[in-house]
């Protein structure tokens, strides 16, 4: 077919012209909803008004941890391969090579899940998600929460690691940080670095940060309640609340291998400082932190990872207020849980 | 029915197949392709039959943006659920979203006024548009393979291999946007081997028949079937199509109506 008219040979810029306009990326959603199926846990997290919330299922390669609350959304870093571990009673973990996998998924353990794009974790290793988000600042009240998997060996004992941290400037009398609260794994005896990991609550003080320990004996009154230890090979459903005023900190644990009801810590609260307009250093961080070490001696300079998180995570949610036990069991119910579409 | 999130577990992650990096753009480029390819092969085709070369582009360049709009409409209608919590999301184009007898369904609508105001014959107007739609749908359809909208579901028959959905992850599935291109193909040879003496839209309504037939066939090997009240919607719409293409074609017959090509 010769090509006997001029015009033909703007047919091409043409479509391109109309393509650019529309920008079509593809027939199926590629980020999103489940067509036809309701997002129940999106449903039951927005309804109670997140003030912050990043699923972490963005596809790989992308830079932008996206807030669904809104902007400012977070940033995907990833720190430089070795990362160090610092000062050693820092105890904060080394990582050989370090990494960000982001669109983790499944589809041969459940089939369905193929369907669902929610189903997406990211995996960080020496990599995190920082966010500055004024509407964290001034928290008094708050509840945090993160489906959580640790990929680290746990039977290398002794170092920490950081869920998510919102920590200010170190405060200058002690060159470390003093104020904000942090969701870590470590050691279930602070003074036995041998001792098992736990889920574990800091919380800055104003001078420095200190772990909220659980009452004890455990609610469950169950001598086989290991307490909130990491378990290997098990995803958890990590929920934290804290309430200045009533002087009340709570860390509920839900796993697909636990009775739902039973796993909730009270923990002894402690002076808490909160990060306040003037004193945020570097906002909310995902998978570590850069605000400094938990321990002395302080740092001379800003380090800019410790306590490296190794492992899977989704669905990170804070609050302004400490939500209420069945609340966050219908935010771990649906987000263990979803609705298979019905063909 | 529930089922357990145990995604966590994973060993899998979508990000690391080598086609990665190809699949994300594959999509717009082979749309660009068969657009391109469409509206010079369906205008060609117009003019061979005696059409004016110009006004039938310029109608296809009109109905492309068209046919765009219509299929995003389509697939915003289906999902509204979706939407109607997010309406900014409706024109967010990027994320995908497309239905494609939205397009054909808009496209035809807007046609009636374009082809009046261009003096085209609808019928003789639409056969070429067939051809570039049919064209343009093989290309279209290879880059939904790779890019993995539209995929087939999950299989371990012989036929099917390993590929992508919309969401990158990679199984053995049924080809569907390959079954859907060779519906096209097939569409198409027939077309112009068979029914090239016929025009005045019989032609584009008997490829609008084959196509219809096929879709209605092969929907079932799509992971992801749009459904109202448990009805596969695009298995409703071929119905209605091929229904309505075949009383059209019976009546026009029996009235007497003329296919004669126009040269």
């Amino acid at each position: 077919m010769a090509v006997n008219h001029w015009y033909f040979l703007l047919l091409p810029l043409a479509v391109l012209a109309v393509m650019s306009l529309l920008r079509f990326r593809g027939c199926a959603f590629q980020t999103g909803g489940i067509p036809g199926q309701p997002d129940l846990y999106g449903s039951a997290v927005a309804g109670d008004n997140p003030i912050a919330w990043f699923r972490l299922e963005e596809t790989p390669g992308a830079t932008t941890a996206k807030n669904q609350e809104g902007p400012p959304d977070g940033t995907y870093q990833t720190a430089a391969s070795p990362l160090s571990a610092g000062n050693p009673l820092w105890n904060s973990p080394a990582v050989a090579n370090t990494s960000l996998t982001l669109g983790i998924n499944n589809p041969s353990l459940v089939v369905m899940e193929s369907q669902d794009p929610f189903d997406f974790s990211a995996r960080f290793e020496g990599s995190q998600v920082v966010a500055n988000i004024p509407a964290l600042l001034n928290l008094t009240e708050f509840t945090v929460e993160a489906l959580v998997y640790a990929d680290w060996d746990l039977n290398a004992t002794g170092k920490y690691y950081c869920v998510l941290e919102l920590a200010g400037i170190p405060h200058p009398a002690t060159n470390i940080k003093g104020a904000g609260f942090g969701l870590y794994a470590g050691p279930s005896d602070t003074q036995n670095p041998s001792s098992p990991y736990s889920w574990q609550v800091w919380v800055g003080n104003g001078l420095n940060f200190d772990r909220l320990e659980e009452v004890k004996p455990y609610l469950s009154n169950d001598p086989a309640d290991p307490g909130p230890n990491v378990e290997k090979d098990a995803a958890t459903y990590l929920a934290f609340t804290f309430s200045q005023l009533q002087n009340q900190a709570i860390l509920y644990l839900y796993a697909l291998d636990r009775n739902l009801d039973d796993y909730k810590y009270p923990l002894t609260p402690t002076t808490y400082a909160p990060v306040v307009i003037g004193t945020d250093s570097q906002g909310l961080q995902i998978g570590a932190t850069a605000q400094g070490p938990l321990f002395n001696p302080p740092a001379g300079t800003p380090i800019p990872v410790l306590y490296p998180f190794i492992g899977q995570m989704a669905n990170v949610a804070i609050y302004n207020t400490a939500l209420t036990e069945s609340q966050l069991r219908q935010h771990a119910i649906t987000g263990f849980f979803f609705n298979s579409p019905a063909n | 029915m529930h089922n357990a999130r145990a995604y966590f577990r994973s060993g899998t992650r979508h990000s690391s197949h080598p086609w990665d990096g190809v699949r994300r753009y594959s999509y717009a480029c082979m749309l660009y392709l068969g657009a391109v390819s469409g509206i010079f092969v369906g205008t060609r085709f117009a003019e061979h039959r005696g059409l004016p070369a110009l006004r039938v582009l310029a109608a296809m360049l009109f109905l492309f943006p068209a046919a765009l709009v219509g299929s995003r409409l389509l697939f915003v209608i289906l999902h509204w659920r979706i939407f109607r919590r997010d309406r900014a999301r409706i024109w967010r184009t990027v994320e995908g979203g497309a239905a494609l007898y939205g397009g054909l369904i808009f496209s035809f609508l807007f046609s009636l006024p374009l082809a009046w105001v261009l003096a085209l014959p609808l019928g003789a107007l639409w056969d070429a548009v067939a051809i570039a739609m049919l064209v343009g749908m093989i290309f279209t359809r290879v880059g939904c393979l790779l890019q993995g909208c539209c995929a087939g579901r999950p299989s371990q028959s012989w036929i099917a291999f390993e590929s992508p959905n919309a969401q990158g992850v990679w199984c053995r599935r049924l080809p569907f946007p390959l079954f859907e291109a060779g519906i096209a193909a097939l569409a198409l040879v027939f077309a112009i081997r068979f029914l090239d003496h016929y025009s005045g839209g019989f032609l584009f309504l008997a490829c609008l028949a084959m196509y219809g037939t096929g879709r209605w066939v092969l929907e079932p090997t799509r992971e992801k079937v749009d459904r109202l009240a448990g009805w596969s919607v695009h298995r409703i719409i071929s119905a209605v199509l091929v229904t309505t293409a075949a009383a059209v074609l019976f009546f026009w017959v029996l009235s007497g109506g003329s296919f004669a090509v126009t040269r």
